[in-house]
């Protein structure tokens, strides 16, 4: 099995969205007014921006 | 006061009328008050006609608290979602914080979940989940309003 397939993902609020793997949390994805999705550690550090929602879900599965 | 005395607790209700950000700001401005002198911290969320509480305080403080607030006749249909006795504040730095959310988003992505729809559901596992969520979201946001 994929390690993403562990991790759920919430919407928060629209353009903001949570993943957590077995009750942790493995950081928020934030959507900015450029469109990008920057993604944030639990930290609030930032792990990268991307064009895709999706590219940012690997980058915070892939950092942990 | 010893730290093992307070008290959290998550409520959410429903408007009884609409709410401009004006008249939400005035409400804040008379709880920020009052929760200063009382010791009471927390946050509220706003989304489309419904409110998320967090109160977090002395236990008798904030019981009282709640017992106002249920009769306030602004809002309705309280429910409450979690109730814990807590060590360390989650909120310490607002003596209520605020955040306005988003109206109800048209759809969430294929496979996510729903916070909103999360804090109310009848799994207290998954709400105590989505309130985690939600005080991201909600310290997120408030970072974001800071650095603006």
């Amino acid at each position: 099995m994929r390690r993403s397939s562990w991790v759920t993902w919430s919407q928060v609020d629209e353009g903001f969205y949570i993943g957590s793997r077995f009750g942790d949390f493995v950081g928020y994805i934030d959507r900015g007014q450029d469109g990008a999705y920057t993604a944030f550690d639990l930290s609030s550090g930032v792990v990268g921006s991307f064009a895709a929602l999706s590219q940012a879900m690997a980058a915070l599965v892939e950092a942990r | 006061m010893t730290t093992d005395e307070l008290l959290s607790v998550a409520y959410m209700s429903d408007a009884t009328r609409a709410h401009s950000e004006e008249d939400l700001r005035s409400l804040l401005q008379t709880s920020r008050h009052h929760n200063e002198a009382a010791g009471v911290t927390g946050m509220l969320v706003h989304r489309d006609g419904q409110f998320v509480q967090v109160l977090e305080g002395p236990e008798a403080v904030t019981r009282n608290l709640l017992a106002r607030i249920v009769k306030d006749p602004r809002h309705e249909n309280v429910r409450f979602l979690m109730v814990q006795r807590i060590r360390r504040r989650s909120f310490a730095e607002w003596t209520m914080g605020y955040e306005p959310m988003t109206a109800a988003p048209d759809k969430v992505p294929r496979g996510f979940r729903s916070t909103f729809d999360d804090l109310q559901d009848d799994d207290s596992v998954v709400v105590q989940r989505a309130m985690r969520e939600l005080t991201i979201w909600f310290r997120a946001r408030n970072r974001k309003a800071g650095s603006d």
